[in-house]
């Protein structure tokens, strides 16, 4: 049977743990620089957060591929020089994404060596106390993190699905919302270290805040641009379509309203957070997963119906 | 080479969908399990194993059904869609002007299949690749015509020089013209030019054909000027508000 999906759940997936790779990865690594060094740690959970969920997004595409055994194909020629394909947003975005994954390895094994329980492993110790060099990669990955951001919306923009196409705002929207969600993953990591530190939660819901104003006009610039340029495959099968409740619900209300007055209350009134912290996390994660899944599956649907 | 070309003349089409079996047998593609769906249109669109079709398209005008068959494919455009989003370079235009995917060197991300204007690029289970019409560029090679093109009773179906077939397009056109029928040529600017011309009794829109094509990347240089807009106002603004910390003091 023909399948009308042609990107499927494992894309969903893929998108979405990028998207929090690149923004816990950058949003630490700001962070770090913005606090003179104080909240240095943040950098280095962004760097703990975007190895693993990088590596299993990875993994995902891989296994998607119909030839799975071929992935290296996308950037290497069969002689087995590097190739770059520069209208190709999944060529480009792939050299981003394993720029990314190699810098946040080595970054990786700076924090490493940091830690009591790595004393004894072999060869970590040569990362030690050369903090200068680790600075500077976080500086490099922090743009390409963001490069791998901005590109998941691009890679969906470049098609034909006029949900995607209709609109250049697509990669403006997911780097919002990756942002986002790296932030929630951060917030995540303060209350699962028990990091006694309150003053960094509640500016990491104030900078989240920021963001979901962002994201909002984000999605206030889609919408119209779909409006315009595809009102039917596009706006409709968005908003009202079997997505539609998706959309409203999940996205809107849950996704970005309702984290967005648990911020904006939390910063009103500090005293109250910890637990109100943690959820708007949470809320923030299911929202942004639900923008990938709502874009990738109404978009297709209504294209291929 | 030349560059070469079909011309579908949609006004001499009778919708018996000899081109479809012959570019089945041809290409040696397995039949599709297919049902009835109020037409004898058949299968519902391309497929990895259905390169070409013919469109039961149906209008109604002045209370009136009226049908417009088309023969629908890969068009072979000069601004390829496919061929700029892979990754891989398994997408190539060859000297002929037929687009053609190499299965060895296709991983099957399905970029193509998404990026497609027409549709005509479509996944097969079987291969794990993206499989469509490649012009018949092994029978051309061989000095023959493409096999739908072989099997087209009508004279629906030309092949030959691009050039000749634009002009045969046009001779065409002005013959309808001249009857008072309604005759427009589609291919020629669309998306640089495509190497499969229409001459479509009634609107593009009328036949599903795309007005005005866009090929699939065009997007791709706005995308990064308002996602790197973005991300810049992200850096400077809300992330900037971990300076407070700084005035706080602490730790360091
Ligand atoms: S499916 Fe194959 S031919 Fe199509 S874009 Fe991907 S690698 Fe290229």
């Amino acid at each position: 049977m023909h399948n009308h999906v042609v990107w499927p759940m494992a894309i969903v997936i893929y998108l979405f743990l990028a998207g929090i790779a690149g923004g816990a990865f950058y949003s630490g690594a700001l962070a770090e620089f913005y606090s003179g060094g104080k909240y240095r740690r943040l950098s280095k959970w962004g760097t703990y957060l975007a190895l693993p969920l990088i590596l299993i997004g990875v993994i995902m595409l891989i296994f998607d591929l119909g030839r799975s055994p071929y992935f290296w194909h996308i950037i290497l020629k069969d002689n087995f020089t590097p190739l770059v394909v520069w209208s190709s947003t999944m060529s480009v975005g792939t050299w981003f994404l394993t720029i990314f994954g190699v810098l946040s390895f080595i970054i990786l094994l700076f924090w490493l060596s940091e830690e009591e329980r790595t004393k004894d492993w072999p060869i970590i110790n040569r990362f030690k106390g050369k903090d200068s060099v680790r600075k500077f990669l976080t500086f490099i990955n922090m743009i390409v993190g963001m490069l791998v951001a901005a590109y998941t919306g691009i890679l969906l923009a470049s098609t034909s699905v006029p949900m995607w196409h209709a609109t250049p705002f697509l990669g403006l929207l997911f780097a919002c919302s990756a942002t986002s969600t790296g932030l929630a993953a951060l917030m995540l990591c303060h209350k699962a270290a028990n990091d006694p530190d309150e003053e960094m939660l509640h500016l990491l819901g104030k900078a989240d805040m920021d963001v979901i104003f962002l994201e909002l006009a984000a999605f206030a610039l889609l919408l119209i641009g779909l409006g315009a340029f595809a009102p039917e495959l596009g706006l409709k099968a968005l908003i009202t379509g079997p997505y539609g409740i998706a959309f409203w619900v999940g996205i809107v209300i849950c996704g970005l309203i309702f984290p967005l007055a648990i911020e904006i209350y939390v910063n009103k009134f500090p005293t109250l957070t910890l637990g109100l912290t943690t959820l708007a996390a949470v809320l923030v994660l299911v929202g942004g997963f639900l923008v990938r899944y709502v874009i990738i599956y109404a978009g297709q649907i209504a294209w291929k119906a | 080479m030349a560059e070469y070309a079909m011309f579908i003349d949609t006004s001499k089409c009778t919708g018996c969908r000899a081109c479809q079996v012959a570019c089945k047998n041809w290409n040696g593609l397995p039949a599709e399990e297919t049902d009835f769906w109020g037409t004898y249109e058949n299968p519902k669109t391309l497929t990895g194993n259905t390169w070409t079709k013919v469109k039961f398209n149906e209008k109604v005008e002045n209370g009136n059904i009226k049908l417009l068959f088309a023969k629908i494919q890969c068009m072979h455009c000069n601004d390829a869609s496919c061929m700029a989003v892979c990754a891989t370079k398994a997408i190539s235009r060859r000297p002929g002007g037929m687009i053609v995917i190499d299965q060895n060197r296709c991983v099957g991300c399905r970029n193509c299949v998404t990026a497609c204007p027409f549709g005509a690029v479509n996944f097969s289970e079987e291969t794990g690749t993206p499989r469509k019409c490649r012009l018949c560029e092994d029978r051309v090679a061989a000095g023959l015509q493409p096999a739908c093109v072989n099997a087209c009773l009508s004279g629906a179906l030309n092949f030959g020089e691009r050039s000749e077939m634009l002009a045969l397009a046009k001779k065409r056109q002005k013959e309808l013209l001249a009857a008072g029928e309604k005759a427009i040529i589609y291919g020629e600017k669309e998306l640089g030019g495509t190497h499969v011309i229409y001459l479509l009794t009634d609107e593009p829109e009328a036949y599903g054909l795309p007005k005005d094509p866009e090929i699939a990347t065009s997007v791709v240089p706005s995308g990064w000027t308002w996602a790197l807009a973005g991300l810049g106002l992200i850096a400077l603004f809300p992330l900037r508000r971990f300076t407070e910390a700084r005035k706080k003091g602490g730790e360091a």
